[in-house]
């Protein structure tokens, strides 16, 4: 006969095999035996908690000949049917592939036929969660009023997928991760009656590595016990799940704590020399270090931790190290993993991971050198004393400008700083004249992404710019009001840049001339008075259109214009 | 009427020949459902019969009601979906003749009880026919019951399954199940087996047993948190990666929470009363009598620390920067212990 995999063979055939869930068996068990079942269950629970296997004893039980009884007898004819899958009655589907309204559909018409060899049909549907919303809705009609002799059982990993109109008409157990003593006690009978021999050691860590699946501590054992020659050590299972043993972690993290950097990088070369996968480690120590420091936050929770056995050198360690140094240990290995991903020499980034753990409370406690400290008050005081001084400073200054008559703000100013910035009067009255209003609308709508696309090309530049706006736009040049001085003489400095870039975001090279806001201001007002000037002028020096007309119709000589 | 005192008349054979079953808590139109049909037709199930008013024109359902009955004295009919009492019916294929049901509302046949079930949460009261209905048929109504009253309905149902609940396995159960009475039955009922006949559930059994929805596993969540208890959040938090819930997900939640906390928190020093409080955070009452609860548990800069750690965990999430699961075990201990 072909090998079998461990747990296939140990799947378990009555309910007193499913371990880690005697409240689910207990409830399922008195249901059965007072016949007072539901017609539709939902198992729901992780992997390797015993869903599937709890459906089908399920199954057996109540339709076993001597019903209504607590455990399958595993002996009649219904139960080894059942067990072998030759009673049709009992009909296993696999939802996941499975997943259409016509599989629903095709139960549901089905439903309605009696069963044939035993007293229940049992539909055990897997992975329910994967069927689609119609097949959902398709499935519902058919649990809410069920014929008496079909029992439903929906099997599922993520019972928050099925909606709460399923949910709500079926009674639901929720499969709890088995914890790590059971999953031993477990493996402990089974090895006990394949007569193999696994030291406890092994048998924790292959419990901790399975994370509460009782398959995957199964699959694990099987592989271990097939690496192995007599008997399963410690050293055969570290190897089938590439782990690193709790001991050389408690070792690496002491003698980390304890500034050893010497002994620390030896053990880690000698982990790699021997194979071990460097970005597997450091996960690893990740996750001790976090056992260390859940474990020490609250002890009780030793049921949680995902590395760790608690034993004597680990309580130990506990006692020696402080939260805050596991806790930076971690940032610093989290960032090694990080940086891992990206190199071809992982061992590089661990050995100054370890390092920089091994060092930092050398540097931090330098740092916290009393004299510099003393240093680093006095010029922070100073510096403030600094700050508030030219606050005074600006305030008084702005009080200043603002009542005072304009010209002479621009000669002060002039005088007290080399960067003030001229107005060029003229050439913006040059542009004024030029400017038309399509054109500056242009430029405006444009202005937005010019800004963003100056923001990449050159922040600086963008900085000095982005609190304008292009007033005045004529073919060539554009007037752009900043709202202070300071700025456009900046702006200055950027100018080609600025100007590129406004050339490429408009199609045609314009010529930026900034100008104060202020300024522009007076500007503008002396342009419109004189334009309204102009205007007036104009229209008394033009002619009217139809008098000018009726000349050339008729010659001048015939008109005679009244007004 | 109210729904129970109506059931207690039909259980004393006191039936009226038409009733309108109306709201949106389909526990009680089952409940009801199988109340009446126990006490019209007992076992025998020849008489009854069923119309989907979206398919039937009502006029066939009273002329059914007039037939006389074949097996049996009297004669059941669950005429469903009765879209004729709803302010906006949809469009049919076919037209209800009311006049014939009104005429028959007026002289109903003393062999047949007629129940309308209309699983809606409200009827159009203007309706001319809503308002004979209401005259002439007894209204059962089934809306679905307030949060505070599921002890009541606890307790009667553990009487039911002949099952004694624990003070403790009461509350524990009032707080995960919430007002979803079909679940609560089904709960008491799972724990009714458990415990066997006239067994009592403890704390302990009603803990194991009962099934946690992820909202309420992460409203637990957050309590542990709140209540600062480390060993208990952990758990919550490993029983819900299990579940495959996504951590930035709880995140959000556990944000939700604290904003909420935080809000509260200064429109109380404003001094403003619970009830705009309701109105300006536009929460449920229910969130803000919590909220002002917990208010008192935190200052004010803790809570800008907790919300600052909060998007700074998220965003290390997103990043990558850090493996989601460490991550958020971390932000717990982090808010648990540095609190």
């Amino acid at each position: 006969m072909s090998y079998q995999a461990l747990y296939r063979v140990w799947r378990p055939k009555q309910f007193q095999d499913v371990v880690g869930q005697t409240h689910i068996t207990r409830t399922l068990q008195n249901a059965i035996v007072q016949e007072k079942f539901s017609h539709a269950y939902v198992f729901s629970g992780p992997r390797g908690t015993g869903k599937t296997s709890a459906a089908k004893i399920f199954a057996k039980t109540i339709n076993c000949e001597h019903a209504p009884v607590k455990e399958p007898c595993n002996e009649c004819a219904a139960c080894l049917g059942i067990q072998d899958g030759s009673i049709s009655d009992v009909i296993e589907i696999d939802a996941a592939s499975n997943t259409s309204v016509e599989d629903i559909r095709e139960i549901r018409d089905k439903v309605k036929y009696a069963s044939s060899s035993v007293p229940y049909k049992v539909y055990i549907i897997d992975e329910v969660h994967m069927i689609s919303v119609n097949a959902f809705n398709a499935l519902l009609k058919t649990l809410e009023e069920p014929p008496k002799h079909v029992v439903f059982i929906l099997a599922t990993t993520e019972p928050h997928k099925i909606p709460l109109t399923i949910l709500s008409r079926c009674q639901r157990f929720d499969f709890k991760p088995i914890s790590n003593q059971t999953i031993v006690d477990r493996m402990n009978t089974i090895l006990e009656m394949e007569n193999i021999e696994v030291s406890p050691e092994a048998l924790e860590t292959v419990a901790l590595a399975a994370e509460g699946g009782m398959r995957d501590a199964l699959s694990i054992l099987d592989q271990a016990i097939s690496y192995s020659n007599d008997t399963v050590e410690l050293e055969d299972v570290l190897a089938v799940t590439g782990g690193v043993s709790q001991q050389i972690l408690t070792d690496i993290v002491k003698v980390m704590h304890e500034k050893d950097v010497q002994s620390a990088l030896t053990m880690l070369d000698k982990l790699i020399a021997g194979g071990k996968d460097p970005a597997r480690f450091v996960y690893d120590l990740i996750y001790f270090m976090r056992d260390l420091l859940l474990f020490k936050s609250a002890p009780e929770l030793g049921g949680l931790l995902e590395r760790a056995r608690v034993d004597e050198s680990f309580k130990a360690i506990t006692e020696q190290v402080s939260n805050e140094w596991i806790q930076e240990a971690i940032m610093e290995l989290n960032q090694c993993q990080q940086e891992i991903k990206w190199t071809t020499s992982p061992k590089v980034f661990i050995e100054i991971a370890i390092i920089t753990i091994t060092n930092r409370y050398q540097k931090q406690e330098s740092a916290a050198d009393t004299q510099d400290a003393a240093a680093v008050m006095k010029l922070t005081s100073k510096l403030d004393q600094l700050e508030k001084e030219i606050a005074g400073l600006k305030q008084q200054s702005a009080g200043n400008t603002q009542p005072a008559p304009r010209r002479e703000v621009q000669r002060t100013q002039a005088r007290s700083s080399k960067t003030s910035f001229k107005v060029p009067y003229e050439r913006i009255r040059n542009v004024v004249q030029q400017a038309e209003k399509n054109l500056r609308k242009q430029v405006q709508g444009q202005w937005g992404s010019f800004l963003s696309q100056l923001k990449t090309a050159n922040a600086p530049a963008h900085a000095t710019i982005q609190d304008s706006k292009p007033v005045a736009v004529s073919e060539d040049a554009v007037v752009v009001a900043f709202k202070y001085e300071i700025h456009c003489s900046l702006f200055l400095d950027h100018r080609q840049t600025v100007e590129t870039v406004l050339g490429s975001v408009m199609g045609k090279s314009l010529t930026i001339i900034p100008i104060p806001e202020q300024a522009w201001q007076e500007v503008r007002t002396e342009f419109i008075n004189h334009q309204e000037q102009a205007a007036t002028r104009e229209e008394e020096q033009k002619p009217d259109p139809i008098v000018e007309q009726a000349k050339e119709l008729v010659g001048e000589d015939l008109l005679e214009v009244h007004d | 009427m109210t729904y129970s005192e109506i059931v207690k008349q039909i259980k004393k054979q006191q039936i009226s020949p038409v009733y309108l079953v109306y709201g949106s808590e389909s526990y009680f139109i089952q409940q009801f459902k199988s109340v009446i049909t126990n006490a019209v037709l007992g076992e025998n199930k020849d008489e009854l019969a069923v119309y989907d008013l979206e398919e039937t024109p009502v006029q066939e359902v009273v002329r059914d009601a007039e037939t006389f009955p074949f097996f049996e004295e009297r004669k059941l009919i669950f005429a469903t979906n009765p879209i004729f009492l709803k302010a906006k019916p949809g469009s049919l294929d076919f037209e209800h003749d009311l006049a014939v049901l009104e005429a028959y509302l007026d002289q109903p046949a003393d062999y047949s009880i007629i129940v309308f079930i209309a699983p809606y949460d409200k009827i159009d009261e203007r309706k001319k026919i809503s308002k004979q209905m209401k005259k002439k048929a007894s209204v059962v109504p089934c809306n679905t019951i307030k949060e505070q009253d599921t002890g009541k309905y606890l307790d009667e149902m553990a009487v039911r399954y002949s099952v004694q609940l624990d003070q403790d396995a009461k509350e524990i159960m009032e707080t995960e199940v919430s007002a979803n009475l079909h679940l609560l039955e089904k709960e008491v009922e799972k724990l009714a087996t458990f415990a066997g006949k006239d067994g009592v559930v403890t704390k302990e059994a009603a803990e194991i047993l009962l099934s946690h929805t992820p909202e309420n596993s992460s409203l637990r969540l957050v309590d542990a948190v709140i209540d600062r208890d480390l060993h208990k959040a952990i758990s919550i938090y490993k029983d819900l990666e299990k579940m495959k819930e996504e951590p930035i997900a709880l995140i959000a939640l556990l944000a939700f929470q604290f904003r909420m906390i935080l809000q509260v928190k200064l429109l109380k020093r404003k001094g403003i009363s619970q009830f705009d409080m309701q109105k300006q955070l536009r929460a449920h009452p229910y969130v803000i009598k919590i909220a002002l609860k917990r208010e008192r548990r935190f200052t004010l800069e803790g809570l800008h620390r907790i919300m600052d750690k909060l998007a700074e965990t998220d965003a290390q999430m997103k990043q990558g920067t850090m493996e989601k699961s460490l991550s958020f075990e971390f932000l717990l201990y982090d808010l648990i212990q540095n609190q």
